[in-house]
């Protein structure tokens, strides 16, 4: 019976060890298979876009779309995006910014989408006139897990009188302000260039 | 039992011992290593009198949970002025010339002057050298945003500035907190005028308070109704985009525990950070860039 009963609880002893050492090892090669999929994902996976549409009394609507990646696998989590665009036309006089009721306005529309979730906060948000129109929004994730999408989805919109002739527009990101920051590398702006 | 199964036992025993306790030595010298590195940081320089006729100054490091007491019997924060160094200096040199052999001077004399080698002695430098000090006694008091209550002291910048010149900067003053979060700081050894002073604590951007006039003895100022403001958590004087995904990259629960890594976006101090640290950032990121008083 002793001997026996020694036997198995060595061979116990050594299932402990083993099961220790795969728990252990695990960890390590979905820490190192996390680590390395942060090197994966290319910094530059963020991208913007502007579209221009027409609206009822003659106005022009102004849309600016964003996604965290270009497929599912080149997706990055972002918690905070902002941006300064640049509005200018041949035709400045003639050009305002208003509401979608042709009302003079001063701040941009974040998309009702972003905001019903409850998750999102737009701390930034302002429209003028100068030289040119600039328009600042800055959008904020406060989920735990951020937010990521390989397809473009509107962000905020503003309404433009006094268009004419879309193709006169000229629009453009400042580089230094129009930024996209990754969840988990905070310092990484994925915003494509 | 059977003796090899009792030594495999043991053998295990001992094997999964030292894996525990080697773990747990690295673990107390790297935080004795990290404790060492915290008391290094929170020394100041002081100059301090030693009551001493031939050697009244003496500059020493002391912890900054003794600076007060050291304030108060007339030490001064800071660095002693070099000027003792500079008599010693000047006393070498006049003893070395005093070795050189005498000369003419260039001048032609006549044939019955002889040249007497004559030794100089050098005056000797009178033992009471007296040192002249600011002696202006500087308190002031700040207040935090987000802070309400007391809270463990706090290290923040000032600069004494004329014009564009930073005529005197203080890296590392520690201010203590009273039962309503108001900070309160001492600098004793500021030069006599008017000054722009700016304030700076890490998390915060910088606050100027201008016109502050000092005069000799002691000065207050109360500056605790106009709040450093939150959010400054890279330490570049603004707030933007990249501070809150800073803070919002730690902000990984509903509660996250402070440690080493995320200390500085625990604005209110209270351990955790949460949303009511958030809300802070947040209520002051209302243009793309903001930036502190410069």
């Amino acid at each position: 019976m002793s001997l026996k009963y020694h036997s198995g609880l060595n061979r116990t002893f050594f299932i402990v060890i083993i099961l220790v050492g795969l728990v252990a090892g695990s960890m390590l090669i979905k820490r190192t298979y996390y680590l390395a999929s942060l090197a994966l994902t290319p910094s530059s996976v963020g991208d913007v876009d502007v579209r221009l549409d027409d609206a009822s009394g003659g106005l022009t609507k102004v849309t600016i779309y964003f996604r965290t990646g270009t497929n599912d696998e080149n997706t990055e989590a972002i918690s905070t995006t902002s941006f300064r665009l640049n509005v200018s036309s041949d035709n400045m006089r003639e050009l305002s910014v208003v509401d979608q009721d042709g009302n003079d306005a001063s701040t941009l529309v974040s998309e009702k989408e972003l905001e019903s979730t409850g998750q999102w906060k737009f701390p930034v948000n302002s429209v003028k006139k100068e030289d040119k129109i600039i328009a600042d929004f800055a959008a904020v994730d406060e989920s735990l897990e951020g937010y990521s999408s390989s397809e473009y989805k509107p962000l905020a919109s503003f309404y433009l009188k006094g268009v004419g002739n879309k193709n006169s527009l000229q629009l453009g990101f400042d580089k230094d302000t129009s930024v996209m920051y990754s969840k988990r590398r905070p310092v990484t702006d994925i915003w494509e260039e | 039992m059977k003796l090899t199964s009792l030594i495999s036992i043991a053998a295990v025993m001992i094997l999964m011992g030292g894996v525990f306790f080697g773990v747990t030595l690295v673990q107390t010298e790297q935080d004795i290593r990290n404790k060492a590195d915290e008391l290094k940081e929170h020394k100041v320089n002081v100059c301090h009198k030693t009551g001493s006729d031939s050697n009244p100054w003496v500059q020493i490091e002391v912890s900054e949970n003794a600076l007060e007491a050291h304030l108060t019997h007339g030490d001064i924060q800071g660095n002693c002025p070099s000027q003792k160094k500079n008599d010693d200096k000047d006393k070498e040199k006049e003893k070395d010339e005093a070795k050189d052999t005498p000369s003419t001077g260039g001048v032609t004399l006549a044939s019955n002057v002889t040249v007497v080698n004559q030794t100089f002695t050098p005056a000797a430098v009178t033992p009471e050298t007296k040192y002249v000090y600011i002696t202006t006694k500087f308190d002031f008091w700040i207040k935090f945003q987000g802070i309400d209550e007391r809270r463990p002291d706090k290290i923040v910048r000032v600069i004494f500035r004329k014009g564009e010149e930073e005529l005197h900067v203080y890296n590392k003053v520690v201010v203590t907190s009273d039962s309503k979060g108001i900070y309160r700081g001492t600098i004793t050894d500021v030069r006599p005028g008017v000054y722009e002073v700016l304030v700076k604590g890490d998390g915060f951007l910088q606050k100027k308070f201008v016109n502050i006039n000092l005069a000799r003895g002691a000065n207050r100022y109360d500056w605790s109704k106009d709040p450093l403001l939150a959010g400054d958590f890279n330490s570049d004087n603004i707030l933007d985009a990249r501070d809150v995904s800073e803070f919002l990259s730690f902000y990984t629960d509903e509660i996250n525990p402070v440690n080493g890594d995320n200390k500085v976006f625990d604005l209110d101090m209270n351990n955790f950070l949460n949303s009511t640290d958030l809300d802070l950032v947040l209520g002051n990121y209302n243009q793309l860039k903001l930036e502190g008083d410069n």
